[in-house]
């Protein structure tokens, strides 16, 4: 049970860590930001593994965007 | 279903914020770093929204002895009945049933079924649809159900297969009889395979379990094939 409460502090510390230290370098890409609360959130998952009431539907929603967002960069490479 | 605790609800206020922070940001501002910023917190408001909070506590030395001796005593009456074969686990609305013998039973309320000289045994699981709290997935609900409620386990790895549940308890509080591990399950098997097919709606049955002092290792499988394999 505690490894849940110690995973979405950790999330909370990322996040805010990964925006501020990007909002930090002047970096205005959305993409970027959502990319790594995607990395973020897979990697404590992995690590310290949360319990949840029912699937874990923000790992498939963040992972659904990241695929989202790589393919329209490829796409650009693609077209450019 | 889970009540919503006072930490859900921090979660559900922090998600609800900054969702309409983050429309209103991108009404504004479009797709930026603000935006990110909101989005951000929306995922950690929505992880602590499901994130399950354990209330109650764990089973005493003294409870848990009362419930591995009943435990004993079915494992006594399987061997002493004589009865062949392997338990499988069968739910029944909120109920698991583990039925134990080569006769296909076809009413579950009943408490033996004989037939060509062959017996099956229908025992109750001490953990039901209840006990679990809404959980839906497998692996957190057996860690909720053996450390969280009964603390019979320091803690739980599980891989869920789809038809196949790994589960190894990490630092067993009760020791399992071996006389059980030959019949039913150990309480840790039991556990696990009820676990499974109360969320998986399907039957169940234990395929391997190994214990030592320090882990309890269950290998459950779970199909329909093994409910109509009995019959």
């Amino acid at each position: 049970m505690e490894r849940s409460f110690v995973a979405n502090t950790v999330l909370a510390l990322l996040v805010t860590l990964t925006a501020s230290s990007l909002w930090a370098l002047g970096e205005g890409r959305f993409d970027v930001y959502v990319s790594l609360y995607t990395l973020e959130y897979l990697v404590v998952k992995a690590v310290l593994r949360p319990k949840r009431v029912c699937r874990d539907y923000p790992a498939v929603a963040l992972l659904a965007v990241f695929i989202y967002f790589i393919a329209r960069r490829i796409l650009e490479v693609l077209m450019a | 279903m889970l009540r919503l605790q006072y930490y859900n609800g921090f979660g559900l206020a922090i998600s609800v914020a900054s969702a309409t922070l983050a429309a209103l940001s991108y009404t504004l501002f479009g797709l930026g770093p603000l935006l990110a910023l909101w989005v951000g917190l929306l995922v950690v408001g929505v992880s602590m929204v499901l994130t399950p909070v354990v209330e109650g506590s764990k089973l005493s030395d003294y409870a848990l002895a009362v419930i591995l001796n009943t435990f004993e005593n079915v494992a006594r009456a399987i061997e002493g009945l004589g009865v062949r074969g392997r338990a499988v686990y069968v739910s029944s609305g909120d109920w698991v049933y583990i039925v134990f013998g080569e006769v296909y039973v076809d009413d579950l309320s009943r408490f033996a079924v004989a037939k060509g000289g062959r017996v099956s045994l229908v025992f109750k699981s001490p953990i039901s649809a209840e006990h679990l709290e809404g959980l839906k997935d497998p692996c957190a609900a057996v860690e909720y159900v053996a450390v969280d409620k009964l603390g019979i386990a320091g803690s739980v790895e599980c891989v869920d297969r789809g038809d196949r549940l790994y589960v190894r308890f990490s630092r067993p509080k009760v020791y399992p009889v071996k006389s059980l591990e030959r019949t039913v399950g150990s309480i840790y098997g039991v556990v696990a395979a009820s676990v499974a097919t109360l969320t998986k709606g399907l039957p169940a049955s234990i395929a391997y379990e190994s214990s030592d002092e320090r882990t309890c290792a269950v290998e459950v499988v779970v199909g329909e094939e093994l409910w109509r394999g009995a019959s």
